[in-house]
Formats: C-alpha cells, structure tokens, sequence
C-alpha cells in the first residue's frame, strides 16, 4: 500500500512496557498498537515458588492494579487446593476490590481523560484554572487509596490479604470510620457522571463489537467464575483457552486476545452494558438519567461508564462496611497440597484471568491474561475508525487526528504500572 | 524541621527500582518519616501530614551521577508526560502543588541515575552516593 500520511505517536502509553502507535493513510487506514518493552516474566519467577509466595509476587506486575493481582491469584489458588473462605473474608476481599476500582478510575478519568474533554495538554495545565476539578480527582483517589490501606494494611502492594483469608482482622471501628469516608465522597462521584454527561462522542468510531465479561456471584460484584459474552455464549473460566485465542503480532511484544476470531472488548463499558440491571442506589438513578450515553458500539462510553461504577463501588462499600462484623477468625486451610486452579475477576480494566498448577504447595506453572491484552486488537479497530472517519470527512491536519487517536486509545485506560514517577532531564 | 523521604519506584523494573532498593537500605537508619510510594507518587496527597520539607528520592533519566536539587530547581524541570497515560514525578509534584491547601515549604530532590527499565545497571558506589547525600539533606536541619 502507498502511504500518503503517517501518524506516528513513540511513547503512546505503558502497556506492561513502552508502547506507541503508527496510523498509515493510504487507499485504506491501517494501524498498529506496538508494545515495545520486553516482557517481564512474572509467570515464570513464580514457577518453583510456594504458593503463597508466589501470590505475593504477583501484585508486583502493577502498582495500580496490585489488588487484582492479589486476589485473584489468590482465587485460583484457593480454587486449586479446595479451600472454601469465610462470608466475612469475601465481605473484606469485595471492598478491597471496589476500593481498587475507584482508585484507579478517578486517577484515569481526572488524571488522564478529562484534560483531554476540555481542552488541556495535561492535567497540570488543567490544575490552574480547574482546581476544584482536579482536587475532586485527587480526593476520589485518595479515598481508594485509604481503605485499601485499611484493609491489607499498607497503600503499596497491600499484603494483608492472604491465601484463606487475611492475616490481620480489621477492627469495627476501622470499618466505621471508611463508612463514614465513602459517605463523604460520594457526591464527588456523583459530579463525575455529571461531567461526562455533558459530552457527546464522536460517531465515527461507533462500532458492533462483542462485549466479554463476568457473570457476577453477587450483584454488580467483581468475582464469578462464568465468562459471558455480549452475543449469548457463556463458558466457565476453567475453558478459557478454548475460547479467548492469544496471538502474537511481529511489531509487539505483547501477546493480543481474540474471541471467535474477532477483537472484543472488556471493562467498564462491557460491565455496563451487560449488567446495567443489577445496579442500584444512585448509581442506577444516575444511569436512568443518562441511559443514552451508554452506548455499547463506542469506547468513549468507557469513560461514562467507569464514571457511574465509582458511585457504585462508592455505594457498596459504604453498606459492606455497615454490614461488616469484624469477627475474629483464622484462615481457611487447605483440603490438599496439590491440585489446578483457575480464576477470573473484573478488574477496573476487564477481565483478569489466572490459572495456577500446584504439586506438593509449590507452583509448576501459572498464566495470567489481563485485560490489556484482551482488548489491544479491538483498540486498533477503533484507532483506524477514528483515523478514517476524520480523513474523509475532510480533517487533513495530522495532528488533530493524532490528538483524537489518543483519545481513543485513553478511553480504553490502558493499563499503565510505572506512570507517575519517571523523570527524564 | 518536620521532615518526610518519599521513595519512588517500582520494585522490579531494572533500574527504576533505585527509590525501593535505598529505601530497603535506609528505612531503619534514617531519623525522619520515610515512605515507599511506588510508582504512584500522588498517593504523596492522602499521607501528607503537614511536613515543611519533603526529600523526593527517584530514579532520573538523563543524568550520569546523583544529583540534588532544590526547590525551583525541581519545579524548572521540563519533565512533560511523553505521552497518553504516563504522568512523571515533577508533574504529579506541581499538580499536588496547586491542589493541596498544605504543602511542604522546602522541597528536595535526590535524583539515582537510571539507564534501563529492563536492566539494573545501579552500582553500590552509586548507591552509597545517593544515601550519603540523603542523610546530608536530612540531617541539615531535621
């Protein structure tokens, strides 16, 4: 293909590594999400290990998404050696999760997607004539960041919560007090949905796409063990393999998830759309008031989407906490030293799946699929529908299409581990 | 002086793991509050607790030898996000700067110089270095 116009974006995001993108224009748009860092080996470093150290490894493939991968390695183990937890460990492990996801949205919709809605370079730009935006952003965050560190007991790789339970059983009064914060916070996840509310999407990137995600144990929960697909099929975790293909592209490192051959699409907005029903408090009055822009066939409802789960995890955290007994009791044991497992949770991204083989205590081998990998191909789909769209609607700047490529590939919230800390002189 | 130490980094990713590693070496050592953030420096906005001066310590790209630098030094810094979601440490610190009602009269940077997320090329005279110059800073007046 002759290319007439190239955009070319280096350091697109960190997808477990470094990553850009490179849109070509010719008689057809073409695009390629290339994944350039090295892969890191986490599976392999806990091969030979005891399981429950090799469950304290794993949190360590993120610092965002630490809490997925803890809990849910710690399903699949839990899973492999027949141990069956306490109601009151499932209560902690939920607000631990929903904790997790309000950090990690506020951090991506006020961090990362909003500057971009009202016109700002970046989030500091923004800071200066947005203050109480941004300090919306930060508080959401903080609050996340507070009751996880409550729960397993530090902000960074929480390590309280353990296979069979959780080594320390916070007190009444700790849970008291993160009822009273989510209570607190709530109205500014309220503002948030109101924001986006007010933004409609650009239709060039409307697209069917097949939605993947859980069928919750409970309500609008983060665990189940069935994977459901938006076009009526559903298999449990333990098929994944046959149904979720990963192939590997020469321009990335990254391995990329289809499903029946097809790019699909995981996270909040498949969540949403699927299992809107089960939703309830304000955060379905909110959705009611705003149905149309959940709209399935756009990734920019991503954002929407992700915006009305905070109030959600917000709302649910809050009664978990009021309905938490904080008994004292010791971890579940295990039935048997040996066996397979597999687990699959929703984390603020998608589908988080975890198989783990154990003989004598010690893991053989462990696989992890993350959401991220799931959804690069569906996000190339989009990059090249955004691209095109513009360029034969008449936008030739390649700039403005680039700026709108980013865009798209951030209402995705593409899972970065190393993002706030580097500095390059 | 009300002093606090956050270290930056991850605990894996080659020499980006230079914050973790002398927080590891100093943690019991150094009379101040330290803190491991990770990788995720905002979290600097909930643990706050009124210090007036704050020691940054993080890996630096771009430099041969450790460095410190102070104040407006830190903020001159052209450190710009080089692209969709990837935030650096200078811009978390002006956001939290415009942000926080309180914040930390003095601020300092001790900069390990990194090559790698892939490899860790930090050597033990690099990282004898860097402590020296912590416990130099701290030391001056906490």
């Amino acid at each position: 293909m002759k290319i007439e116009r190239e955009i070319k974006v280096d350091h697109l995001a960190r997808i477990e590594g470094k990553a850009g993108v490179i849109v070509e224009i010719g008689k057809d748009i073409k695009a390629k999400i290339k994944v350039t860092e090295g892969p890191r080996f986490f599976e392999l470093i806990t091969k030979g290990k005891k399981y429950d150290d090799a469950v304290a490894i794993c949190p360590r493939i993120c610092s965002f998404c630490s809490i997925p991968h803890k809990l849910t390695p710690i399903e699949a183990v839990e899973n492999a050696l027949g141990i069956e937890t306490s109601e009151q460990t499932k209560l902690l492990r939920n607000i631990l999760y929903f904790a997790n996801m309000v950090e990690s949205h506020a951090l991506h919709l006020y961090l990362f997607a909003i500057p971009d809605y009202l016109g700002y370079p970046d989030a500091f730009s923004m800071a200066k004539e947005h203050l109480e935006l941004v300090k919306n952003g930060l508080e959401l965050k903080d609050f996340g960041v507070k009751v996880q560190s409550i729960i397993g007991s530090r902000e960074i790789h929480p390590e309280n919560a353990i296979v069979g339970g959780f080594g320390k059983i916070p007190s009444k009064n700790e849970m008291e007090k993160v009822k009273e914060m989510a209570k607190e916070v709530i109205k500014r996840a309220v503002a948030t949905v109101d924001f986006f509310a007010e933004y409609e999407y650009p239709s060039y990137i409307d697209y069917e796409r097949n939605h993947l995600l859980i069928k919750p144990y409970d309500g609008y929960g983060v665990y189940g063990n069935e994977i459901v697909a938006s076009d009526g099929f559903s298999f449990n975790v333990s098929y994944y393999k046959e149904n979720i293909k990963e192939e590997v592209v020469p321009y990335s490192f990254a391995k990329r998830g289809k499903y029946k051959d097809k790019p699909f699409m995981v996270g909040a907005i498949s969540r949403l759309t699927n299992n809107h029903a089960l939703l309830d408090g304000e955060a379905k009055e909110l959705l009611n008031n705003y149905r149309e822009f959940l709209n399935p066939s756009n990734c920019f409802a991503n954002n929407f989407a992700q915006a009305i789960e905070m109030v959600y995890f917000i709302e649910k955290i809050a009664e978990l906490a009021e309905n938490y007994e904080g008994k004292d009791e010791s971890k579940a044991k295990a039935e048997k030293k040996s066996g397979r497992g597999y687990a699959v949770t929703e984390a603020p991204r998608g589908l988080l799946i975890y198989e783990v083989e154990i003989e004598n205590e010690i893991v053989k081998y462990m696989n992890v699929i993350t959401p991220t990998a799931m959804f690069l191909p569906m996000m190339e789909v989009d990059v090249v529908n955004m691209a095109k769209g513009m360029w034969e609607n008449g936008y030739k700047d390649i700039d403005l299409i680039g700026k709108k490529v980013e865009m798209v590939i951030r209402a995705y919230d593409p899972c970065i581990s190393c993002s706030v800390h580097v500095i390059k002189i | 002086m009300n002093c606090i130490v956050v270290f930056l980094g991850s605990e894996v990713a080659g020499d980006d793991s230079a914050g973790y590693e002398i927080y590891m070496r100093v943690k019991d050592k150094i009379k101040a509050r330290l803190e491991y953030l990770g990788t995720d420096f905002f979290k600097f906005y909930g643990i706050y607790r009124g210090e007036e001066k704050l020691v940054i310590v993080d890996a630096v790209y771009g430099i041969d030898d450790v460095i410190h630098l102070k104040n407006n030094e830190i903020f001159e810094i052209e450190d710009k996000s080089q692209g969709i979601h990837f935030l650096s440490a200078i811009e978390a610190l002006k956001i939290m700067r415009e942000v926080m009602e309180n914040f930390p009269k003095e601020i300092h940077l001790v900069g390990i110089p990194a090559r790698s997320f892939e490899e860790k090329t930090l050597d033990e005279k690099t990282i004898k270095k860097a402590i020296e110059m912590i416990e130099e800073v701290v030391l001056r007046d906490c």
